[in-house]
């Protein structure tokens, strides 16, 4: 546990705390309800707090995409530990070391693209949180090694490709990615397989 | 005995609203997976109904109060009347 640093959740934690401030004040003194009660809980019960979840819910949602969000799930502790190894060869400890998005590395390369991406995704994560309250919360990480899989394996090709387009001349100059082109961009052949950019996660059954 | 339901209903609200505002500043301190979801759903839902509710305590106290004028009555709040309301 960490004192955030973000300006949203500075903002957040101090509309939150003014608050919550009024609404001692007022469980305290029971102040009859006149019109001026009625504006400082207008405040307290309103304005303050629709603030404070607003920008709560903005750090929420950034937060989602972070590694160490991804990570507290203890099913998932051997992939962000894997991550965060600087030694690490695998395909996600190599993104994750990509200065612009290192740290979001899980979601970079597990979100959807698209319009409605974002949304899908989060979706999605609500999935996951509902799939590990249910069924992986008590599950030994060795058992879950074995068990959790990719539920779309075939999309994870596009999903290298919204940064890896399969179009760029450099690309297309290496002659494995010309001979497989048509494979791979339909996921016929997958870009983290053993053969081609090896497994992302290969301490995983599947490595995907 | 209006007025006195209202104000439990917003001692309620205050106490809600304060669930809320700690679940949505936990998530800010520990943001795990438990925490976000949680300030996310159970947060909110507290937090809007706490805002719910003192919108129903500000309506009822204005429809008492417009039927308290229509009567020349008291207000059902315990704000003090107002000299013309008593006669005064």
């Amino acid at each position: 546990m960490t004192f955030p640093t973000q300006p949203l959740a500075i903002l957040a934690l101090c509309l939150a705390a003014v608050a919550a401030a009024i609404l001692v004040a007022y469980l305290v003194t029971r102040p009859p309800l006149v019109r001026t009660t009625k504006l400082w809980l207008l405040l307290g019960l309103g304005i303050l707090p629709i603030g404070a979840a607003f920008a709560g819910n903005v750090q929420g949602f950034e937060a989602t995409k972070e590694r160490e969000f991804c990570g507290s799930c203890h099913v998932m502790a051997l992939h962000a530990k894997d991550s965060d190894d600087l030694t690490s060869n695998s395909l996600a400890a190599r993104h994750a070391r990509n200065a612009y998005f290192g740290h979001d590395n899980c979601y970079a390369c597990h979100a959807d693209y698209g319009m409605f991406g974002t949304l899908v995704t989060k979706a999605g994560g609500m999935r996951h949180v509902w799939l590990y309250l249910t069924e992986y919360h008590s599950t030994p990480i060795e058992e879950a090694k074995k068990t959790i899989h990719l539920r779309a394996p075939e999309k994870m090709n596009a999903n290298c490709m919204q940064c890896h387009s399969t179009e760029d001349s450099v690309w297309l100059k290496v002659p494995d990615h010309r001979s497989s082109l048509d494979d791979t961009r339909a996921g016929r052949v997958s870009c983290a397989s053993a053969g081609c950019h090896g497994l992302a996660h290969p301490f995983f059954q599947g490595g995907g | 005995m209006a007025s006195k339901r209202m104000h439990r209903l917003l001692v309620v609200a205050c106490a809600c609203a304060l669930a809320a505002l700690a679940l949505m500043t936990w998530q800010l301190f520990d943001p795990r997976a438990f925490p976000v979801v949680v300030a996310m759903s159970v947060g909110q839902v507290l937090g809007t109904a706490s805002f719910v509710a003192f919108g129903l305590v500000v309506l009822a106290d204005y429809r008492a109060m417009r039927r308290a004028a229509r009567r020349g009555g008291y207000r059902a709040s315990d704000e003090p009347p107002p000299p013309d309301a008593t006669g005064e």
